[in-house]
């Protein structure tokens, strides 16, 4: 797929976009929003992602089930006692994925949301929770506080902060991230990862660490 | 077993070997360590051969 | 984006703290005033503690080296069990290569704790079950409360540590944590480790680490080898001592190189019966003395000397026959036997006669002597098979009572019954 370029509105500087179904590309200069195609009614608010630890950065690039990836763009979520990054990968087809992060433990999600129909109640830790034909178990659920954006992203629902955020996995292997915002619940399946088989180049080295 | 083993139980390596060499040793050269029979080894007193020093 | 710096001021005094955590930070301490409070968007009053410095080991900032990954120590908190009452302290560390893990003290004994994914116990909720290879047991469970925190948190250690069940699960090394509530399961594993390993990953004077009282809940009888080793070579060393029993047994020679009948009138009018000479040979060997005797209801006693005739070395020493029988309410009973075994141990080669003095009874006449060679002897096996097992029976019944003390302040000890 060709990319395409965008001007920012508001700093003019040119933005790139190279995935397939653009949901939102935010400018990589002034952190303002470049381009949105969005149908939930809800407007991203410009802001900077805060700064944490992670060593994953845009342009990582990867490797998962046999396919290279390079990171496009992050979704960070503030819980209030932890916090996700979503990072948007793209597949050398124009294809995504997203890789999940939180304190150097990783999952990759297939960027499908299916709807949950059984009810907040099913919904918390030590439950056991069916998706589809998988029988996972609540691992936790958390109240997402702030919501923030950067580069590109594709195939994410854009959802108000205030949502609560739920895990569940099945042993070390099968996982799913669910969002319930007003009694509306939907989730994504993905599998756990160990970091070291995503083979992640071009990450930032904390020298101070090593 | 592995080498961290091998080298936790060295003390009791090197005490078994030296208890078991002792031990086929005492059996080639018929060292009894523990023995009923009280035996009294008097060395050589010139006499030997058949001497009768016990006569009624 | 990554790497600026975040500032938030205390709601107490006002004071700039920058966090070292960034935006991972959730709660902290005033490093002016010690106020903890929460970042986040949390209508929650901050805490104050009393200030309890001497309970902390390591300072905040401190880099240490676990597992080859550089940690640093974020937080710090002293909890307390609310049903005991004990106090224990927990260093919260982060790496960003690793994430966060745990570091506790009680006692002067430290586990190393890092989350884990997935249920170790595979969602059957038993007390014993095998994770990894090891034996895990139920050692506590317990609700806690943080009574002092200092430094930053990557969660509100307050509400966490007041709203979760904790339970631990022990096979020394290792344990396995599990803090559940209602809004979270979180897995943690652990790893005892002794306070000069602590003491050097951290670059920590070791005098400045608090002593080791006790035996620690985790605290490995033995580090240095595995049980299975030790059974493992033991059973090594007794087959091979076996091996070399069966192999000496098998090869000795049991050569019969006297053998004579005596009657008392062999005497004539000397006390003592000089037997003819014989060769005892292959180097150093043992000689064993087989004496008959058809004693009834009486005893014989003789004493034996044996001589080398080329040296005149002697061997002296004495046997005795007793047989006694008689009929008793009807029922025969007998004492004693006809025979006598005597052992000389170590005896050189050579040729060698016996002189024998005999004691007859009354009704006594006779006796017999047979000599062999190099017989087969069993007792210096029992004795080395004793002597190797000896060591692991004193390393398991020592095991047996550090267990027993590392068991007796948990309720779920395997070691005491409910009275």
């Amino acid at each position: 797929m060709a990319d395409k370029i965008f001007n920012c509105p508001g700093c003019g500087a040119f933005n790139t976009a190279v995935l397939e179904n653009t949901t939102l590309l935010v400018c990589k200069n002034c952190c303002g929003i470049v381009f949105e195609n969005v149908d939930s009614g809800i407007k991203p608010v410009p802001a900077r992602v805060p700064a944490d630890w992670s060593f994953v950065q845009l342009n990582t690039t990867g490797e998962y089930d046999g396919n290279t990836f390079t990171v496009v763009g992050r979704v960070r979520l503030q819980l209030r006692n932890d916090y996700k990054n979503f990072w948007c990968c793209v597949l050398k087809n124009g294809k995504s994925l997203w890789m999940m992060e939180s304190f150097a433990s990783f999952a990759v999600f297939i960027p499908d949301w299916i709807a949950y129909n059984k009810g907040i109640s099913h919904l918390h830790a030590d439950a056991s929770i069916r998706v589809r034909n998988l029988n996972l178990r609540g691992e936790y659920v958390e109240k997402c506080e702030s919501v923030s954006y950067e580069g590109e992203i594709a195939h994410w629902k854009l959802f108000s902060p205030g949502f609560f955020f739920v895990q569940a996995s099945r042993s070390e292997d099968d996982t799913a991230a669910f969002v319930v915002e007003k009694g509306e619940i939907e989730c994504m399946l993905g599998k756990k990862v160990d970091v070291q088989k995503l083979n992640l180049k071009n990450i930032i080295a904390w020298n101070e660490w090593k | 077993m592995n080498w961290d083993d091998i080298k936790g139980l060295r003390y009791f390596i090197i005490y078994s070997i030296l208890l078991i060499g002792f031990f086929i040793y005492s059996g080639m050269v018929g060292w009894l360590w523990f023995n009923p029979t009280k035996a009294e080894p008097v060395r050589g007193t010139g006499r030997s051969g058949h001497v009768y020093r016990y006569h009624k | 984006m990554s790497g600026n710096n975040h500032n938030v001021s205390c709601p107490k005094c006002s004071a700039e703290n920058q966090l070292r955590g960034k935006a991972l930070t959730v709660a902290l301490t005033c490093k002016a005033c010690g106020t903890y409070f929460r970042t986040g968007k949390w209508n929650k009053a901050a805490a104050e503690f009393q200030h309890l410095k001497e309970y902390q080991a390591i300072p905040i900032g401190t880099r240490g080296k676990i597992d080859n990954f550089v940690y640093e120590v974020m937080g710090f908190v002293v909890k307390q069990e609310t049903r005991y009452h004990f106090k224990w302290c927990e260093y919260l560390l982060f790496s960003p290569y690793r994430g966060y893990a745990f570091l506790s003290e009680y006692d002067g004994h430290w586990n190393f704790l890092w989350p884990i994914e997935g249920d170790p116990r595979n969602n059957i909720k038993v007390d014993d079950f095998n994770y990894e290879g090891a034996e895990y047991r139920l050692y506590q469970k317990y609700n806690a409360q943080v009574v002092f925190a200092k430094g930053e948190f990557f969660f509100d250690v307050l509400d966490v540590t007041e709203s979760t069940v904790n339970s631990e699960f022990i096979a020394p090394p290792y344990m396995l944590a599990l803090e559940k509530s209602n809004d979270s399961v979180l897995w943690c594993q652990g790893e005892y480790f002794k306070p000069k390993e602590i003491a050097e990953a951290f670059s920590i004077p070791l005098s400045k680490m608090p002593p080791r009282q006790g035996v620690g809940y985790t605290q490995p009888f033995n580090s240095s080898y595995s049980d299975k080793a030790l059974i493992l070579f033991s059973v090594l060393v007794f087959l091979t001592t076996l091996l070399a029993q069966l192999t000496m047994s098998s090869s000795a020679e049991d050569k019969v190189v006297f053998q004579h009948d005596y009657h008392d009138t062999d005497l004539q009018d000397q006390k003592m019966i000089a037997t003819s000479s014989f060769d005892l040979t292959g180097g150093m060997r043992n000689v064993e003395f087989y004496i008959y005797a058809p004693v009834e209801n009486n005893w014989f006693f003789t004493e034996f000397s044996l001589i080398n005739d080329d040296t005149g070395d002697e061997y002296n020493f004495t046997e005795e026959v007793e047989f006694y029988s008689g009929y008793d309410e009807g029922y025969r009973w007998t004492e004693g036997t006809h025979t006598a075994e005597a052992i000389l141990s170590m005896i050189p080669a050579g040729r060698y006669h016996i002189n024998i003095y005999p004691e007859f009874n009354f009704n006594n006449h006779a006796f017999s002597v047979t000599v062999k060679r190099d017989v087969p002897v069993s007792t210096n096996f029992y004795l080395t098979a004793i002597g190797l097992l000896l060591f692991p029976a004193f390393y398991f019944v020592r095991k047996h009572y550090r267990e027993r003390k590392r068991w007796s302040d948990s309720d779920y000890s395997p070691y005491y019954t409910e009275e």
